[in-house]
């Protein structure tokens, strides 16, 4: 009908008005400009990356250089942070540290993603026995304790940074899953999806052309929430020894070297931690942000 | 747009929609357990025909099972029974992609243009979507007609690069129609069209469209709520109520004189054009009186049907 | 049981009383906040109601016709404002009063109806309990009392078998039958002013036509002043008293319903009664209006008409026009109003 009446009505007049905004991806970019706390998580972000990419050539050692003459050396001029058990200096592993965390947790997202999202968008789409039988599978593994599950999937894959990433990866599937599968249901709702149908397009086109697009901001919210929690899962396995193997350099593993020696040089348990709990925050605030920011785009879609 | 597949359109005066005993149940099917569910019968056995070049009008209120039948003869939804042969084909036997072959020569236009259209495709790609899809043609060509088509339903070059919420409702609709027309169909379902548009940009889209079926000898399935439009535009009409064709006939003879009850109720209930003795002259106090008694106290019970989703 | 006793329980306020003017809005202008800046919404808006009439306010959509609506209720979305012009319910001023106040105005002196009743009801209490609770916060009734006038009300407005629908929840009424239950909430508590936007829209013509009459009927027998806000000039043609035209966020004509159909004197009114449909034309085409309502921020500070006006004349129509009287209760926004001979619509 011509009007709505609520008096969303008014609103909606004065959004006439903006009816030349344009680019709703600059849009996005524009109400995430303006929220502090995801202002100052993207340049943390930007930050950690830069860190990442030129870990090398900013560590003043070697990270892996063993030096039993200087083990357990208290931070100061030579080494900024101090020295570990091997005498290693550990500004240079935590800065290396940063590369092999983000990288792992960046192989475990898009692992995740690249399983969960097509699941989730054929058993939505499709609907039917199939998403009934991939659902109830889902709910199950969602019910199993996350850690224990973890701990299974090393045992059968053996340890490693690697498998560590598989075993977390499948830890955060069913939340891709859930994401893309309710979405998709709502998207697939919208009358211009039947349109495309009534159009002649395929059900493939209609999934990768229509809906995939459309379901892409809650993922992206999604994304930014499951890479902190994905450092947090690798410093828990890497800790329990389920993870990282020495010498590799990574949060969780100098998080366990240094709690052999917390008595005497406590010193060493804070590096890891501050990255562990700067890198989760600026996660999680990025993933609020873009949720804000979305959320309010995508009710005025309607 | 030749098609190898359903270019069976026939002989001029053969019909290009006949329906016959269509039915459609929503709700689960009986079982050992649920002997009766609740089940609703959308559309009951109903039969339609729609000549070459003709428009079928097919009027009713909310809940009468009209847009489930628009949904059915292109067989967006599966029919329960019935047959429905659309161009020349049995549509309820074509398989995926005979459908999809199909989809090029039958479509359909919706009413909300605010959401038929995908809101993050730009106007020129939602209107060469259709031929893209059906394959064996270049992008060029696609967006030279595409463009083409756009002028013809009175928008200009500076619109397709647009998105949809930069548009008007009367202009999207004219996007609406350019997408259904690009693969040149036979056959267009139009869907309450311009009911989600203002008085004055109805006239547009409706003068739009007949001119449309004046060049190019489409025919439609015109369905709408509204006997005033369906009064202008059909050459015959099918007045549904409750999932059953009532009446069928010339628009003329229909809304001139017609034969059903039900229809000269809704005939009566349409608002005049002038103001005319309106005052209400019943005594303060006295009980509801029936001004007219073909929409008094007798219809109370027509309202009490209950809408299944349309 | 139906209207008889709900009369006499009412305070008598019948069509015999001398009318009284229950709605005065004068040079109401309504600004909004965006993220563009501040757009003004409509401007310099006046309208009287009386007990005695259904006015009509007609425009399309974009027009202002419900932002109108919405500051007459005090009702505006905070990021609106009443940024001039004053609104006079019963009496009683309501531009700058505070909400608490307001809420008092609202359902005491003036009720409002809207599109989609259903959206308006609560599906998890019965309707019933919703209509008493609604006579009960404003009279402070107990809940019997409040519960046994509510079957009155249900009464008069022609919902059959009160005692049963009372206690029957939202889902188990039809579009109309909740339509008639918000009839029936607003009649509540006893108002002056009934604004009722575009209370039909959503229903078939055939209920349409049930709730048309029936609003009438209840104007007359209680003597409420009603504002109607619709796009459908069909409606307004069989309902109203006067008419007053809405365009791009002015009052662009206003007449007595005759005045207006039949001689109307702005070209916008002109155009919207050519697009009328008839119910007996076939397979012409229809005259329609080209372009469309332009957006608050691009609102010309001239004529608002005159891009699409058939009429406009550079030299003459270039300039800020206003509502001026042409005859007797009858006044026209147009430059060229007395040069004009515009079409109405015919028997």
């Amino acid at each position: 009908m011509p009007e709505q009446s609520m008096p969303e009505q008014s609103v909606a007049q004065a959004k006439t008005a903006g009816r030349r905004r344009s680019w709703r991806r600059s849009r996005v970019m524009r109400r995430l400009m303006r929220n502090p706390a995801a202002l100052a998580a993207m340049a943390t972000l930007v930050i950690l990356t830069l860190i990442a990419i030129f870990a090398n050539v900013l560590a003043p050692h070697d990270p892996n250089h063993v030096d039993l003459q200087n083990r357990l050396l208290a931070p100061g001029a030579g080494h900024l942070l101090g020295t570990d058990e091997l005498g290693r200096d550990v500004l240079s592993r935590v800065l290396v540290a940063t590369r092999v965390d983000l990288l792992a947790s960046l192989q475990a997202v898009g692992l995740a993603l690249v399983v969960g999202v097509p699941l989730g968008l054929l058993a939505g789409y499709a609907g039917g026995v199939g998403d009934a039988i991939l659902s109830r599978i889902i709910d199950a593994l969602m019910t199993l304790p996350p850690l224990m599950l973890a701990v299974v999937v090393v045992a059968i894959l053996g340890p490693g940074l690697r498998n560590a990433m598989i075993a977390i990866a499948v830890l955060i599937v069913p939340s891709f899953y859930r994401v893309a599968r309710g979405s998709t249901q709502s998207v697939a709702g919208e009358l211009y999806i039947e349109s495309a149908r009534a159009s002649g397009c395929s059900s493939w086109r209609i999934l990768w052309r229509h809906i995939l697009p459309g379901i892409a901001p809650p993922l992206l919210v999604q994304i930014s929430f499951s890479a902190s929690v994905v450092i947090v899962a690798e410093a828990s396995l890497s800790f329990l020894g389920l993870g990282a193997r020495a010498p590799q350099a990574t949060w969780g593993l100098m998080l366990q070297e240094a709690t052999a020696s917390i008595t005497t040089s406590s010193y060493l348990i804070y590096p890891p931690i501050v990255m562990v709990a700067i890198t989760i925050l600026a996660f999680s605030q990025l993933g609020d942000g873009l949720r804000d920011a979305l959320g309010r785009q995508s009710n005025e879609g309607k | 747009m030749t098609n190898d597949i359903v270019s069976t359109s026939g002989h001029a005066d053969e019909p290009v929609l006949t329906v016959r005993g269509l039915t459609k149940t929503y709700g689960r099917r009986p079982t050992w357990y649920r002997r009766h569910p609740h089940r609703l019968v959308a559309v009951n056995g109903i039969d339609l025909e729609v000549g070459p070049g003709e428009t079928l009008g097919l009027v009713g209120e909310s809940g009468a099972g009209k847009s489930t039948v628009g949904r059915l003869v292109l067989r967006l939804i599966e029919p329960d029974a019935g047959s429905i042969d659309l161009l020349g084909s049995d549509i309820t036997t074509l398989r995926r992609e005979e459908l999809r072959r199909m989809r090029a020569r039958a479509t359909m236009v919706f009413q909300d243009p605010y959401t038929s259209l995908d809101p993050r495709m730009t106007i020129l790609d939602s209107i060469a979507e259709p031929l893209l899809v059906q394959g064996g043609t270049g992008r060029s060509e696609r967006y030279d007609k595409a463009r083409s088509l756009v002028r013809r339903v009175g928008l200009n070059d500076a619109h397709v690069d647009r998105y949809p919420y930069e548009m008007s409702g009367g202009q999207l609709q004219r996007v609406a129609i350019a997408r259904a027309l690009i693969t040149d169909p036979a056959f267009i379902v139009c869907d309450e069209p311009v009911a989600a548009l203002d008085v004055s940009t109805q006239a547009q889209v409706i003068n739009l469209l007949q001119d449309l079926q004046a060049e190019r000898g489409i025919s439609y399935l015109f369905i709408s709520h509204d006997l005033r439009l369906v009064r202008l535009v059909a050459d015959r009409v099918s007045v549904m109520r409750r999932g059953e064709v009532q009446e069928t006939g010339p628009a003329d003879r229909v809304f001139e004189a017609p034969e059903h009850a039900y229809t000269r109720e809704l005939l009566a209930a349409i608002p005049g054009r002038t103001p005319r003795a309106r005052r209400f002259a019943a005594p303060v106090g006295a009980a509801p009186a029936a001004p007219e008694p073909a929409t008094g106290p007798a219809l109370a019970s027509a309202e009490e049907v209950v809408a299944p989703a349309q | 049981m139906t209207a008889m006793t709900t009369m006499t329980e009412r305070p008598q306020r019948d069509g015999s009383r001398a009318p009284s003017v229950v709605l005065r809005v004068e040079d109401l202008t309504v600004e909004v906040r965006t993220e563009q800046g501040t757009l003004t919404l409509i401007e310099g808006v006046d309208l009287t109601v009386r007990s005695d009439e259904i006015v009509g306010l007609v425009g399309e959509s974009g027009s202002g016709k419900t932002v109108t609506s919405l500051a007459t209720m005090g009702l505006l979305p905070r990021n609106a404002r009443v940024s001039r012009g004053r609104i006079e319910v019963a009496g009683q001023e309501i531009t700058g009063l505070p909400e608490r106040r307001l809420a008092d105005v609202r359902g005491v002196r003036a009720a409002m109806i809207f599109q989609e009743p259903r959206r308006c009801l609560n599906p998890a209490f019965t309707v019933g309990d919703q209509v008493a609770e609604a006579i009960r916060r404003h009279r402070g009734w107990s809940r019997k009392r409040a519960m046994a006038h509510t079957v009155d009300l249900f009464g008069l407005v022609e919902i059959p078998d009160p005692e049963r629908r009372v206690r029957q929840y939202p889902h188990e009424f039809s579009g109309g039958m909740c339509q008639r239950v918000m009839l029936a909430m607003a009649l509540a508590c006893d108002p002056q002013l009934l604004i009722a936007d575009e209370p039909t829209t959503a229903l078939d013509v055939t209920v349409q036509r049930q709730v048309l009459e029936l609003i009438r009927r209840l104007q007359a027998e209680l003597g409420i002043g009603v504002l109607l806000i619709t796009h459908d000039l069909g409606v307004v043609a069989e309902m109203c008293d006067r008419v007053s035209v809405m365009y791009a966020g002015q009052v662009v004509e206003e007449a007595d319903a005759d005045s207006l159909f039949h001689s109307p004197k702005n070209p916008y009114t002109s155009a919207l009664l050519q697009s009328i449909l008839e119910p007996t034309r076939h397979g012409e085409a229809l005259t329609y209006i080209p372009g469309r309502v332009p957006p608050p921020h691009l609102f010309p500070a001239t004529c608002r008409f005159q891009e699409r006006c058939g009429f406009a004349v550079d030299e003459v129509c270039g300039q800020v026009v206003d509502l001026q009287p042409v005859a007797a209760g009858h006044s026209s926004r147009c430059a060229r109003v007395h040069d004009l001979e515009l079409a109405g619509v015919s028997e």
